[in-house]
């Protein structure tokens, strides 16, 4: 079965709900977490996760700092900001509302 | 992220792009420890890493200044492969944009700049001319008809300038004031800054003893005070009610130049007066008389148009008014005079600018086909002519903003030296501030010039088809990139033959001007000039009286030679008498300008004298006529002895004196009269001294002798005849002066071109001219053959730029020009001479470059 390709602009949603709910991550880890929770479902190009953490940022909805792990590496570690919060909320709304509305639609059409 | 961080990022990609690396290796590395794949497997599952590299710079830095200052780093790099030939690029930006912008700004502070008062473009002049006469005020009679009746104006003021002299508190002082009428600073909508303008009860005369001051003077004269409204103040023996203060930067001049017939202060005049008085303080108490010296303008009611006013003026007027009358925009008439200077000013400055442009344009060509190659290969690797084209343009841009940045910094110097030259024209400069105007301005020339001096290579360099650039083997001009090289060289060779014809006309004019036979001597005269109070000298008595003691007691100064008075002295105060004549067998009277002279007048400026001899001073009845007199209305003989009954008086012609030019130098003297001082005794007092004592000392002197005759009057500015006549040669002097600078720096220019062009030529056919050499042309034949192929384009050049010279050099220069024909053949000839001699000079050097080529190195290239 061919995995599912990430619905367009879902990526920026599903990487500030993580951040919400666990804590500081690097970039690994989040791809870890979402192919964990989707049960491996949604699968994505990994490194496009970064050019989208690094958008985040520019938008302020995560901050991120260099940090060295136990086996002294450069990693990179991704937190969510009160503004990114905010931003997780009101985009988790949405798309509730979107998904809510296209599977009426499918419902009944 | 800001976009200053986006900007600084540019600075720090490096960086980014190994941060990014690292984080995909992390990742990377995790992957494989996880799923016991090698790191270079885990690797290739991250995707198109290249493209998440772009996504993520185009996140963090600001793209398009990315890909230009990569274009930047390739430009500086290429001109420090190339220092002279930078050095010289930016310096002659420098000079072009430095002397465009002065010109600008000397422009814009002059003639461009709004004038400082509310909607000036509603302001009008009225002017009348009758046939043939120079245009003047109207009489003061009419104006205040209009301004009871004229409904297209909502208001009509007049002003006039006036000397007084202040006495009081401290030293007497003589200044210059401008009388203006109630409405004055209402039509300028120029608000005061205390107390108010005078009522219309207060410009009756009898009633007019008020004054208004500028900010800086009231306090000068009454540092005591808070303010100085409610103080009074001396003026020509009248105690004035200061009523009003105007701020500092009120600014009369674009009036006060239109009303000339004031004293002048030397040189670099200050037009801005102190002090305003009401109007009525030039009339005499219940004179009907018509006085057409007040200057009128009006402010138009809004929807009247300048025609409409115009006619509606001429109606109430009616019948009597002869001649034309017109309003003229007040915009229109700044610097009306100075006008034609300097347009003609910063059209030179367009034209140097232009050369400079072509000459870099070629320097550039020249650059970019030498690297063809190099193109060619970056073009066969994929950057597209657009790329080419804008690196091209990149390197043009960055010599032209530095020389740009080098030109405003030439233009503050540049600017100074045009003050300095020509003080006159640039009074409206007194406050030489830099409008962000002139920065826009230096902006758009550099951007201008980035864009000439790079389109043309970029154009050229990328339009050769990339195969034949590659296969070349050595450099090498196509035939189409020589014809424009040549192009551009014919064009600046026809300009600098412009701009040289105009110096050498301007030149010649300027010493035309310089040996005119003036009619007087100027060595060894100081002139001053004295103001006698009204209210202590009210008869003509009292005044003759004090100018026989004047006279008496200079006379007796050790060291003066001879002393004369005048109430007009020639380039100092320009007022003269109107006198009427009647002359026998004439069928009208007529009018023209007179002098009351007194002392050795005649004598101390040195005039001479082409028939008869001066009046006897102490009769009043003789009078001295010059020679435009004579041959007006005595032609064919001498009017010596000749009788002019007038009335109850009959005047004798004593004497003919040769013309003195007064009014300005260059225009042929008018009929004029002189008079005996005592019949017309009326201010200015002025003096001539002829002396060899130094000025200080004759000035101590002068004080000590007014002092114990009166010591509330106060002496005016000395002034030598030199710095008179000198002051009228400044503007012929500034005109050739400045155009030969031009013409010189554009000669420079020229011949730098043509030598950059030639000595190009030169280089690129190193192998013909081997080959030449090997087939046993001799090194004549060879030195021959260079200067020809050189002389060509400026020759062409030169050609067109004479003929369009004798074009149009007429129209350009008509007015400014003196004793010179716009087609003086002598001109012509030493500017083609001149530019043959530099065009040969240019095209030696390459010439000998080209003799020494030896045959077997030439022919061994590649």
């Amino acid at each position: 079965m061919s995995k599912a390709l990430f619905p367009q602009g879902s990526l920026p949603l599903l990487v500030l709900k993580i951040l919400a709910q666990t804590g500081p991550h690097h970039g690994y880890a989040i791809t870890l977490r979402i192919e964990q929770l989707s049960e491996e479902a949604l699968r994505i190009e990994e490194g496009s996760l970064y050019p989208a953490l690094h958008r985040l940022e520019e938008s302020g909805a995560i901050k991120a700092k260099w940090t060295t792990t136990e086996n002294n590496r450069r990693a990179r570690l991704y937190q969510i900001t009160a503004a990114g919060r905010k931003e997780l909320a009101a985009e988790e709304a949405r798309w509730q509302a979107a998904t809510a509305a296209v599977a009426r639609v499918l419902r009944f059409a | 992220m800001s976009w200053l961080t986006r900007i600084r990022n540019v600075f720090r990609k490096d960086e980014l792009d190994q941060d990014l690396a690292d984080e995909l290796r992390f990742h990377a590395e995790q992957r494989a420890a996880e799923l016991g794949i090698s790191v270079g497997e885990a690797h290739s599952r991250l995707g198109p890493v290249a493209q998440f590299q772009q996504q993520s710079r185009d996140e963090k830095l600001a793209p398009h200044l990315e890909s230009l200052l990569q274009d930047a780093r390739i430009a500086v790099r290429l001109w420090r492969k190339h220092p002279i030939t930078a050095a010289a690029a930016v310096l002659t930006i420098t000079l072009g944009t430095g002397m465009a912008i002065a010109a600008f700004q000397l422009v814009w502070n002059v003639i461009l700049q709004p004038l400082p008062y509310g909607q000036p473009d509603r302001l009008a002049q009225i002017w009348l001319a009758e046939l043939g006469e120079e245009r003047r005020s109207p009489q003061n009679l009419w104006v205040d008809e209009w301004r009871a009746n004229a409904r297209s104006f909502s208001h009509l003021a007049t002003y006039r300038q006036w000397r007084v002299t202040i006495t009081g508190p401290s030293e007497p002082l003589l200044a210059t004031s401008l009388m203006v009428s109630s409405e004055f600073f209402a039509a300028l909508e120029a608000p005061l800054l205390a107390g108010r303008a005078f009522t219309a009860q207060e410009t009756r005369p009898g009633s007019d003893t008020v004054v208004i001051l500028r900010e800086r003077f009231a306090r000068q004269r009454f540092p005591q005070q808070a303010s100085a409204l409610g103080e009074s103040l001396n003026v020509d023996g009248v105690l004035c009610q200061v009523v009003g203060i105007v701020p500092d930067s009120f600014a009369a001049g674009p009036l006060v130049q239109l009303a000339p017939g004031i004293a002048i202060h030397g040189r670099g005049a200050v037009l801005e007066p102190d002090i305003f008085l009401p109007i009525s303080r030039a009339l005499s108490p219940g004179s009907k008389v018509p006085i057409r010296t007040n200057y009128a303008f009006g402010r138009l009611a809004p929807n009247a148009t300048l025609h409409d006013a115009a006619s509606e003026l001429q109606t109430i007027a009616g019948a009597k008014l002869k001649g034309r009358l017109w309003l003229a925009p007040l915009e229109q008439e700044v610097a009306y005079q100075f006008r034609p200077a300097l347009y003609a000013l910063l059209g030179a400055t367009v034209c140097v600018l232009l050369i400079a442009c072509a000459n870099l344009a070629n320097l550039l060509l020249a650059q970019a086909l030498l690297r063809q190659r190099e193109l060619a290969v970056r073009s066969a690797l994929g950057a597209g002519r657009a790329r080419i084209v804008r690196q091209l343009l990149t390197e043009a841009m960055l010599v032209a903003t530095l020389g740009g940045f080098g030109g405003i910094f030439a233009a503050h110097l540049l600017s100074r030296l045009l003050i300095g030259l020509y003080p006159d024209v640039v009074a409206r400069m007194e406050t030489n501030s830099v409008h962000p105007a002139i920065y826009a301005f230096a902006l758009t020339v550099t951007l201008l010039i980035g864009l000439l001096i790079g389109a043309l290579p970029a154009w050229r360099a990328t339009g050769d088809t990339t195969d034949a650039a590659l296969r070349v083997g050595h450099y090498s001009l196509s035939p189409r990139s020589r014809h424009w090289s040549r192009v551009l060289v014919a064009l600046q060779v026809g300009l600098t033959a412009l701009l040289l014809t105009a110096a050498g006309l301007l030149l010649n004019t300027f010493f035309a001007v310089r040996s005119l036979d003036l009619g007087l001597e100027k060595e060894h005269r100081i002139t001053t000039s004295l103001s006698l109070p009204i209210t202590r000298y009210p008869t003509r008595d009292d005044r003759a009286r004090f100018a026989v003691q004047w006279l008496d007691r200079l006379a007796t100064i050790p060291g003066v030679q001879s002393v004369g008075v005048s109430n007009s002295m020639p380039l100092r105060f320009t007022t003269l008498l109107n006198i009427i004549l009647r002359i026998p067998g004439a069928a009208n009277e007529i009018e023209l300008g007179g002098r009351a002279v007194g002392g050795d007048y005649f004598q101390a400026l040195g005039m001479r004298f082409a028939a008869g001899q001066p009046f006897d001073p102490r009769r009043k009845s003789e009078i001295v006529v010059n020679e435009a007199f004579a041959a007006k209305y005595f032609p064919g003989q001498s009017p010596v002895g000749h009788l002019l009954p007038q009335g109850k008086i009959t005047y004798t012609i004593t004497g003919v004196t040769r013309d003195v030019r007064l009014l300005g130098l260059r225009e042929p003297a008018p009929p004029e009269v002189y008079l005996p001082y005592a019949t017309f005794p009326l201010n200015p007092l002025d003096t001539i001294i002829l002396t060899r004592l130094p000025a200080d000392q004759i000035h101590t002197a002068l004080r000590r002798e007014l002092q114990s005759l009166d010591p509330d009057i106060p002496l005016g500015k000395l002034i030598t005849m030199d710095e008179l006549v000198d002051n009228e040669l400044a503007r012929p002097r500034f005109q050739a002066a400045l155009v030969l600078l031009f013409a010189a720096f554009t000669l420079v220019l020229a011949s730098l071109g043509c030598y950059g062009v030639i000595a190009h030529h030169v280089r690129s056919r190193v192998p013909e001219l081997g080959l030449r050499r090997a087939l046993g042309a001799t090194s004549p034949d060879l030195l021959r053959l260079v200067i020809f192929d050189g002389l060509h384009a400026p020759l062409i050049g030169l050609a067109l730029g004479l003929a369009l010279g004798v074009l149009v050099m007429s129209r350009i220069l008509g007015a400014a020009l003196y004793g010179v024909s716009p087609h003086e053949p002598l001109v012509y000839f030493g500017v083609a001479a001149t530019l043959i001699l530099t065009s040969v000079l240019a095209c030696l050097l390459p010439a000998r470059d080209a003799v020494r080529i030896e045959p077997l190195t030439a022919l061994r290239q590649d």
